[in-house]
């Protein structure tokens, strides 16, 4: 189970836990409520403690919809105001509410810079509150929220869920609710009808998040070895469809180099009917170039870039390879066509050779949306250990992340040193990839790139939440049900004691 | 019950706020977020086309088939052009299939066509079959419809009405996204 995966699972589960304390914190101000003779105060914690539940749950399960984010997080703020309210009874909340309406429009670092200082102000009044009143049950709900607020502030750094700010943060906002728990547990203990219904649906809560947890666990790390073994395949296959483009483009340059045509365009010069020749071939052949020069290595034409000739190929392995009538496929590096399959192969006049035929497959990123749109999977070629195609956009949506060095050691060491496939979790542009690898290798069997098939780690982790998602759902179905009787049982045992 | 009334003001304000920035979501939370995918049309190259008859044309597509501008009488077109020797233009095909293939044919209100520009029929067959690309592609030889509708950049969208007027050029790459909000735009006139 990748890192990443842990922390998104231990996000869960604080999430879970804090929304299960809140609830609980909820349904004894709802309680005090009824007892009180319909005390606002307590009215206003409730609504407080059941909004913050909410978007504490909504984070929880990472929904990954940004109207739901906005959402809950609106919900959030209000329910901190709830709780404002709940704990001043004067003018100066107004004040301190209406200046921070604004919040509601922002997102990220802003939205948890204002609900710190809401949960700094609702700690700061518990506080005063309880020195005011010796309400000493009031210490553990201030550093309660004095802890929320240190983890709300905390976030304002964290980017990602990975991000050592955010670990901690979690780690602090666990602490707060456990705070709230122990203040919620000296109200309980004095109450046992309460306090049965309330361990009941605790237990609920949690064993809720456990069922879940473990399914999600299960199935991810079921998920995560499939993937690492399908990776694998794929490349193989990609090393496969790679190989028949060799054969295909030797067997090409060979059927090529005997055509008549050809052969009388170079003997006779005659260029135009090289040029047309030339463009018949390509088309016929489905070729991704095709490159004829004379025996001095100039080229005579280009059918796939027909303005482009003059230059030479003489330090061109495929041309040399011609040149000595020894045929050969290799992956190489061109000026002109790029990292590609090439394969040259002589043309023969009366018993001279007069020119040569390269042809051959650019490995670029029209070669890489072919293979995506075959596999479904996000792939990259490299040209030593620099991406030279691939088919993964930036988050514009209009930049194809290419030309990234790879430096991860271990991918170098074994793919690009020893030669050997490997399956890894690698950053590609920032981003995590489990990514499966395979060295290309020359004529000469030396290593000149690799292949790379990839699926993002964010995938991974979306099916997971999407589990826990419907685990939880289900699970707590059960469960309620199975806690109606407990409910009913409860109630006729305070109408048999009163 | 002064609090709870402040209380209440305080609610509706922020729901107020929240639902407006929600409805216009597409345009004021972006901008907010500093995330703006509402794009900007860069000056178009041939400015006086706007508002104007989409010049005609009749263009031969991979296959030898004629492809003309009145096929799409009564349908919103998108014409891009574009170029194989063009990196931008190659990515931009990428994209364009994606889009394409991810929406039904039967459900696209808006038409598509890829107008390549000054290159010859075997390199642009070559180039779609390496590709596995299935965009409607028309070929422009000569460069005569190219002249026609001013291009100096590739790719440049057009985007025609029902009624063929060009309602937008954009000289650039674009997005998935803005396809489809610029596809919606014409849609809605």
């Amino acid at each position: 189970m990748s890192f990443y995966f842990f922390i998104n699972n231990i996000n869960f589960t604080f999430g879970m836990v804090g929304a299960i304390i809140l609830v609980m914190a909820a349904w004894l101000s709802s309680d005090a409520y009824t007892l009180q003779q319909k005390d606002t105060a307590a009215l206003f914690r409730t609504i407080g403690f059941v909004l913050f539940a909410i978007w504490k749950v909504i984070d929880a399960l990472n929904l990954g919809n940004d109207i739901l984010s906005y959402a809950g997080f609106a919900l959030f703020i209000i329910g901190l105001l709830f709780l404002l309210c709940s704990l001043v009874r004067t003018q100066q909340l107004a004040f301190n509410a209406v200046l921070i309406i604004p919040a509601f429009s922002l997102w990220g670092k802003y939205g948890y810079a204002v609900s710190g200082i809401l949960l700094l102000i609702i700690s700061y009044l518990s506080l005063r509150r309880w020195k005011k009143e010796f309400d000493r049950t009031l210490l553990s709900f201030s550093i309660a929220f004095f802890c929320l607020a240190v983890a709300s502030f905390l976030n304002i750094t964290g980017y990602t869920q990975t991000d050592t700010f955010a670990i901690i943060s979690r780690l602090v906002e666990l602490l707060g609710f456990g705070f709230l728990a122990f203040w919620i547990w000296q109200y309980m203990r004095l109450r046992m009808r309460e306090s049965f219904v309330m361990i009941s649906v605790g237990v609920t809560f949690i064993m809720a998040t456990i069922v879940t947890l473990a399914f999600s666990t299960i199935l991810i790390n079921r998920v995560d070895t499939e993937t690492a073994t399908n990776l694998l395949t794929d490349t193989k296959m990609l090393d496969f469809s790679i190989t028949s483009l060799e054969q295909e483009s030797f067997a090409q340059a060979q059927l090529i180099a005997q055509n008549q045509d050809i052969s009388d365009a170079l003997s006779q010069n005659n260029m135009a009917l090289l040029s047309q020749s030339a463009e018949r071939l390509l088309e016929q052949y489905n070729l991704g170039f095709l490159t004829i020069t004379d025996n001095q290595g100039s080229v005579l034409i280009r059918a796939d870039a027909l303005s482009k000739r003059g230059d030479s190929l003489v330090d061109d392995r495929a041309y040399q390879e011609a040149m000595l009538q020894t045929p050969v496929v290799t992956i190489e590096n061109s000026t002109v066509e790029g990292f590609s399959i090439r394969s040259g192969a002589p043309v023969i006049s009366k018993g001279k050779i007069i020119g040569t035929i390269i042809t051959g497959f650019p490995l670029d990123s029209v070669f890489a949306d072919r293979m995506k749109k075959l596999t479904g999977l996000e792939m990259f070629v490299y040209s030593g250990n620099t991406s030279v195609a691939g088919t993964v956009f930036a988050a514009d949506g209009e930049t194809r992340l290419v030309g990234e060095s790879m430096n991860d050691p271990l991918v170098q060491k074994t793919v690009l040193s020893e030669g050997n496939d490997l399956t890894v979790d690698t950053q590609i542009y920032g981003e995590t990839f489990r990514a499966g690898f395979l060295p290309l290798v020359n004529s000469d069997e030396k290593i000149v790139g690799m292949i790379s098939v990839a699926r993002a780690q964010q995938d991974i982790v979306d099916i997971a939440n999407t589990t826990n998602r419907l685990t939880l759902i289900t699970v707590l179905s059960i469960m309620f049900i199975l806690l109606l009787p407990i409910y009913f049982i409860s109630r006729r045992f305070r109408q048999v004691h009163e | 019950m002064k609090f709870f009334k402040i209380l209440v003001v305080v609610c509706i304000i922020s729901a107020f706020l929240f639902f407006s920035f929600w409805i216009s979501e597409t345009y004021l939370l972006p901008t907010l977020l500093g995330n703006n995918t509402v794009s900007t049309t860069p000056p178009s190259q041939n400015g006086n086309l706007l508002g104007q008859k989409a010049p005609f044309f009749n263009l031969p597509d991979i296959s030898g088939n004629r492809v003309m501008l009145t096929n799409f009488l009564n349908t919103p077109l998108v014409i891009v052009f574009w170029s194989t020797w063009n990196a931008e233009a190659r990515d931009q095909m990428e994209i364009l299939d994606t889009y394409l293939s991810q929406t039904e044919t039967d459900k696209n209100l808006v038409s598509f066509l890829a107008i390549d520009s000054q290159e010859d029929a075997s390199l642009v067959k070559s180039f779609m079959s390496r590709g596995g690309y299935s965009v409607p592609i028309a070929l422009d030889v000569y460069g005569d419809t190219s002249q026609a509708y001013g291009i100096k950049n590739l790719p440049t969208f057009y985007f025609i009405d029902r009624d063929g007027i060009i309602r937008e050029i954009y000289s650039g790459i674009l997005s998935q996204k803005m396809i489809v909000d610029k596809s919606e735009q014409i849609l809605k006139q």
